[in-house]
């Protein structure tokens, strides 16, 4: 049964949705976000970075490695800069746990 | 073959951007350009090691574009360079090489290796010869464990040849396994399995079932990467009906196959 469950959460999505909680600590940072566009973000994250590496999890880097790595894939991944900013508030709310 | 790959390597040095990673060469992964990113892949495969000799270098030259974020579609140009004995004076080699036509590939991503429980894809490719079409189907099924990536490919490749007055369909049916660890987000380096089954009249059984091993390894820099994998010929599972004496069959497939593919993105 435990090697199930195991197995059963290995394989589960491993890109988190984000929760009405961490919402509401982003309306805090940023004014204006909501739940619905914290889950764009991340179907935006994964339609568009996905396509050249396999996803890294929101957990893996610092806030601050994430501010530069977004730059720089910015233009490889032809995403406009809303689109890039929803990416940024989405990975930024969901890896402050 | 020293010049093809002095040239894809030179031009993806100097690439301006990067592209979809591929971490094997044989087995795909169910990753897809987004949309109106585009790319050139050249591919070079080198085959050799038949029951008489035997040494090819197939090349294939892919421009790859994402049409939108889960349909992605490539155009092949493809190309061979060979040298084997000349049936008709045994101890003499003799060489070829030619055009062997154009592919056209789609690919459609259903779900992310990362983001869901499985990676899906669902993969065509039709090739176009003066005297040959190719019909290629693959279930493309990926997953990414920790750092270890794990993709299966189940390939069914109809093939049919047009001569004067006749016609042969010939049936490969082939599974594709990849393993691989990234040792870091850069570099993966595993292993590649590629099970080959022809079958060349209808309503009989396979003709041979071979089946082939090896390293492959990868590298991925922001702006290149480039994918090896070399394989070996390992005790058939089903041995030529031509020479059943023999654990490896050889004289319709070879030894080793080494295949590299590189990427640039513009």
């Amino acid at each position: 049964m435990a090697a199930l469950a195991a197995v059963l959460c290995a394989c589960a999505g491993q890109i988190p949705s984000p929760t009405p909680l961490q919402a509401r600590r982003a309306t805090q940072q940023w004014p204006g976000t909501t739940l619905e566009a914290l889950r764009q973000g991340r179907a935006l994250y994964i339609a568009k970075c996905s396509g050249c590496h396999t996803l890294r999890l929101p957990s893996a880097y610092s806030p601050e490695r994430w501010e530069l790595m977004l730059e720089r894939m910015q233009q490889r991944s032809q995403i406009s800069d809303a689109e890039k900013e929803r990416i940024r508030r989405y990975i930024l709310s969901v890896k402050i746990e | 073959m020293i010049l093809f790959l002095l040239a894809a390597l030179s031009l993806a040095a100097v690439s301006p951007g990067a592209a979809t990673e591929r971490r094997f060469t044989y087995t795909y992964e169910s990753g897809v350009l987004p949309a109106g990113v585009k790319e050139l892949e050249p591919w070079l495969t080198w085959r050799a090691g038949r029951t008489s000799y035997f040494s090819e270098f197939d090349y294939r030259l892919e421009y790859e574009v994402g049409l939108v974020d889960r349909l992605q579609t490539s155009l092949y140009l493809n190309w061979h360079q060979a040298t084997h004995e000349d049936p008709a004076n045994p101890g003499q080699k003799v060489g070829d090489q030619g055009f062997d036509g154009i592919s056209s590939e789609w690919k459609y991503k259903l779900w992310d290796p990362v983001a869901d429980a499985l990676g899906l894809a669902f993969y065509q490719e039709y090739t176009f010869q003066s005297d040959e079409f190719g019909w290629e189907s693959k279930l493309i099924l990926d997953k990414k464990f920790g750092d270890n990536l794990v993709a299966y490919n189940a390939v069914v490749e109809p093939e049919w040849e047009f001569g004067p007055g006749h016609s042969n369909i010939s049936w490969n049916l082939e599974n594709d396994l990849g393993l691989t660890h990234f040792f870091t987000p850069a570099f993966s380096a595993g292993l590649e399995v590629v099970n080959q089954n022809e079958k060349t009249h209808p309503g009989s059984g396979f003709t041979d079932s071979v089946i082939f091993a090896g390293p492959v390894a990868s590298y991925a820099h922001e702006n290149w990467w480039l994918t090896a994998t070399l394989l070996r010929q390992l005790p058939a599972l089903q041995r030529s009906v031509a020479n059943p004496q023999d654990s490896l069959v050889l004289d319709n497939h070879e030894k080793f196959n080494f295949r590299i593919i590189g990427s640039i993105r513009f």
